[in-house]
């Protein structure tokens, strides 16, 4: 079953993508360029082969789902460019011709249909192998998944010559653009349906952004670190950094292009028309123009709806919930402190944070390790050189200071420095790992009286 | 001259600047993707990077001739419109410029200082003698729960120059003498400590310690001699009424909680008995605490700049908002 959803998943996008692409390219005047589409296609098709045949790292699988948000990221970033053009404003100067020679948007096809569905398909078959290989090399987990990818690509076929014609006349480039961040946005994702949206990952990059700025500016303007300001003070700055601002400032990030092309497409007067000689000439040019506008805002404003929609149903407050689990004991044993890799009750190596904590001298001590995406494990006390040691919750590849709302990258932890958890020395054998009492308690004994604070900035 | 022209003109394109904010957006983005920590890259390449600090300064300057074209035009349409549409983005101009001289010519330095022990900035001439901390902590200090809660007072010290002048620095905001900023960053208790041994003394002077708020603890040692001092500041009193318990913390002359270690072996452990603990023949005696503060110093041009920009985009966020209701009713 998860085979064949993630197979129609896949088969879905594409469908999608290639009636309206097809459409575009119809109603234009460029049917030539569905070629490199489907070179495009094939080269994915081909990675896609090369995939099931060799096993990725985790590195690479790491690379694979950034890449789904990459993609969405650059898809926006070109329609909000072209959203701009479309208004009256030419931003490529004197290279705009070069983007009429069909040689340029044959590569730029072609190299743009492998970027864009690369990512998801790669990431998806990776998937389809793995629930292959734990049904026991079962051949109808394949077959499932090629069924599900291959119906509605059937569907879009049939369909394909009753709708390109009116479907053409809702998009020009820009608006093919954000139909391609639409899909990215809600169906870019490798693992189901159920984690496919991006919108949380875009709120807690920005929630990194407006911390880092808003960091650097009390830097700058030299107001202390938060253990000496008074409580309402920090309070108020704290605001800052919270969710709900990166909420807003995500809102207005992704909705604030579309709704000025919303309203230059409704609301701007309309153009006269040059050389028109009547009243009835002119009208029916207005009428054309006005026709026209409207048709293209319809893919904006179905790009804004998606998004409110998706928000308010809860997906873009995922990112507020924090995973904190109960750390459990250890306990010293010659020196060390020992953390089986596996034992009935957890696998540490699941990517999900584990705590523990050693009681020492009637100071307990929090330890966290993390598998991080490149395999290695990162070893670290729970807590920061920072703030006072209220430790980290994990949400999706970051851990967050829960003092002060910092969100972590995942991918460094282990280092040093800011607000980042105090990595500790350790020794990862095949079973367990091993780590000093001494180098805990040092490091430990340095957050409690805030030492290593020397050491930042 | 035309090609200066045309320079300009490009420069002060809105194009121009679009492109410049564009390449930003991806380049961050990019890095924020696949390398993590990018607005901290950012800051460090805007230091010392030209391929970042040129495209920076044409941005502010191809923002500056763009306000400029657009205050033009809109001076036409009427003069309130242009003056309220144009402070906002005068404000992230100035910002943004404040940022970069921040970022491009500040000098900063931490340093930990107790009372009658002089500061003195790496980059500056004058040293000024630290007369005084005002902790703002009561001697007996009443505590619910072992938090930060000690902290809802800001210290303050008197920093005195070699005019025989005194400067009142605080937490916030920060006093600014001659071209250096001063401010408190933390403090904390100096608890002073004289080791003996068979009536000889070894060693005696104050140890800057993070113990406050009172529960944390600290370590120091006192070299050559090969011990790790452990210490927390113990309540005189606790007092208990139903579930609630209070300690009384008596900050003048505290009563600590002490631990004593060679290497791995522990030689004492316990509270202090009228002042003292006593191991191996060796006695550690506390005198009287001090305060000490550690003070974070700044020379840098562009705090002004990048004060004046927060305070225009306060000011000039409301007076857009008002500048697009106006510039929309004059268009319809």
């Amino acid at each position: 079953m998860d085979a064949a959803v993630i197979g129609l998943k896949e088969g879905l996008k594409l469908a999608m993508v290639w009636l309206v692409f097809y459409s575009y390219l119809y109603k234009s005047g460029k049917r030539e360029l569905i070629r490199p589409f489907y070179i495009g296609l094939a080269v994915a098709s081909l990675l896609v082969v090369f995939s099931f045949l060799t096993t990725p790292t985790l590195f690479v699988k790491g690379v694979i789902v950034k890449s789904i948000g990459y993609v969405f990221f650059l898809c926006f970033l070109a329609s909000v460019g072209a959203l701009y053009q479309s208004s009256g404003v030419n931003l490529f100067g004197p290279l705009r011709d070069l983007f009429t020679r069909s040689s340029v948007l044959w590569t730029v096809v072609a190299v743009s249909t492998v970027v864009y569905f690369c990512p998801d398909v790669v990431g998806s078959s990776m998937f389809i192998r793995d629930v292959y290989e734990m049904k026991g090399g079962h051949a109808a987990t394949y077959a499932s998944a090629v069924a599900g990818f291959i119906v509605p690509l059937v569907i879009a076929g049939l369909l394909l010559r009753k709708v390109r014609g009116r479907l053409g006349e809702f998009f020009g480039i820009a608006q093919l653009l954000l139909f391609l961040a639409v899909i990215k946005l809600i169906a870019g994702g490798v693992e189901g349906f159920a984690e496919l949206s991006l919108i949380p990952s875009v709120q807690r990059g920005v929630m990194k952004f407006v911390h880092d700025v808003v960091h650097q500016t009390l830097v700058f303007v030299m107001v202390p670190d938060h253990p000496l300001l008074k409580t309402t003070v920090w309070n108020f700055i704290g605001v800052f950094f919270g969710a709900n601002i990166a909420l807003l400032i995500t809102l207005t990030i992704l909705l604030l292009p579309p709704l000025m092309f919303l309203n230059h497409s409704l609301l701007d007067p309309l153009p006269e028309p040059s050389g028109a000689a009547s009243g009835a000439e002119r009208r029916a040019y207005k009428a054309a123009v006005r026709g026209d506008r409207r048709k293209k805002a319809v893919p904006a404003a179905i790009f804004v709806a998606v998004i409110l929609v998706f928000w308010f149903a809860g997906v873009g407050g995922e990112v507020s919930r924090l995973y904190n689990p109960t750390p459990k004991p250890v306990v010293e044993d010659k020196g060390l402190v020992v953390i089986p890799l596996t034992d009935p009750t957890m696998d540490i190596m699941d990517g999900s944070v584990h705590k523990f904590v050693l009681s020492r001298d009637g100071v307990d001590i929090r330890i966290m390790v993390l598998k991080k995406p490149d395999g290695k494990l990162a070893v670290m006390l729970d807590a920061c050189e920072i703030c006072s040691p209220e430790g980290y919750g994990q949400t999706e590849g970051h851990v967050v200071c829960i003092y002060c709302r910092t969100p972590i990258p995942v991918e460094t932890l282990g280092k040093p420095g800011g607000c980042n958890p105090i990595p500790l020395e350790a020794q990862v054998t095949d079973r367990d790992i091993r780590i000093s009492v001494s180098e805990i308690g040092s490091k430990w004994d340095k957050v409690i009286s805030g030492k290593t604070k020397e050491g930042i900035r | 001259m035309n090609a200066a022209k045309k320079i300009v003109g490009v420069i002060s394109s809105k194009e121009f600047l679009l492109w410049l904010a564009g390449v930003w957006i991806f380049c961050y983005v990019t890095l924020a993707f696949f390398v993590g920590e990018a607005f901290g890259m950012f800051m460090v390449s805007l230091q010392k990077n030209l391929l970042v600090r040129v495209p920076y300064v044409l941005f502010i300057i191809g923002a500056i001739l763009n306000l400029i074209r657009v205050f033009q035009s809109r001076w036409q349409r009427g003069r309130a419109y242009a003056l309220l549409s144009v402070i906002l983005p005068l404000g992230v101009i100035v910002f943004l410029s404040g940022f970069l001289l921040s970022a491009s010519y500040r000098q900063a330095q931490w340093i930990q200082v107790r009372e009658g022990q002089t500061v003195r900035p790496f980059w500056s001439k004058s040293a000024f003698m630290l007369t005084n901390i005002k902790p703002v902590l009561k001697k007996e200090t009443l505590q619910a729960e072992e938090s930060g809660a000690i902290f809802d007072y800001e210290p303050k010290i008197t920093l005195g120059d070699w005019a025989g002048r005194s400067h009142e620095v605080g937490a916030f905001p920060p006093a600014k003498i001659g071209d250096t900023y001063f401010h408190i960053l933390n403090f904390g208790l100096a608890p002073g400590v004289r080791l003996e041994s068979e009536g000889r003394v070894l060693e005696e002077r104050y140890v800057m310690l993070r113990i406050l708020p009172p529960g944390w603890q600290d370590t120091f040692e006192l070299e050559p001699y090969p011990y790790r001092f452990s210490l927390r500041i113990a309540p005189d009193r606790i007092l208990q009424k139903g579930d609630e318990k209070l300690k009384l913390y008596n900050l003048d002359r505290p009563t600590y909680e002490v631990e004593v270690r060679r290497g791995d072996k522990a030689l004492f452990e316990g509270k202090t008995s009228e002042g003292r603990v006593v191991f191996e023949g060796a006695e550690l005696s506390f005198m009287k605490p001090t305060y000490w503060v550690l003070l974070d110093v700044a020379r840098d041009p562009g705090r002004p700049v990048l004060l004046w920009g927060i305070a225009i985009i306060s000011v000039g966020l409301p007076l857009w908002l008002v500048s697009l209701i106006s510039g929309k009713r004059k268009a319809d």
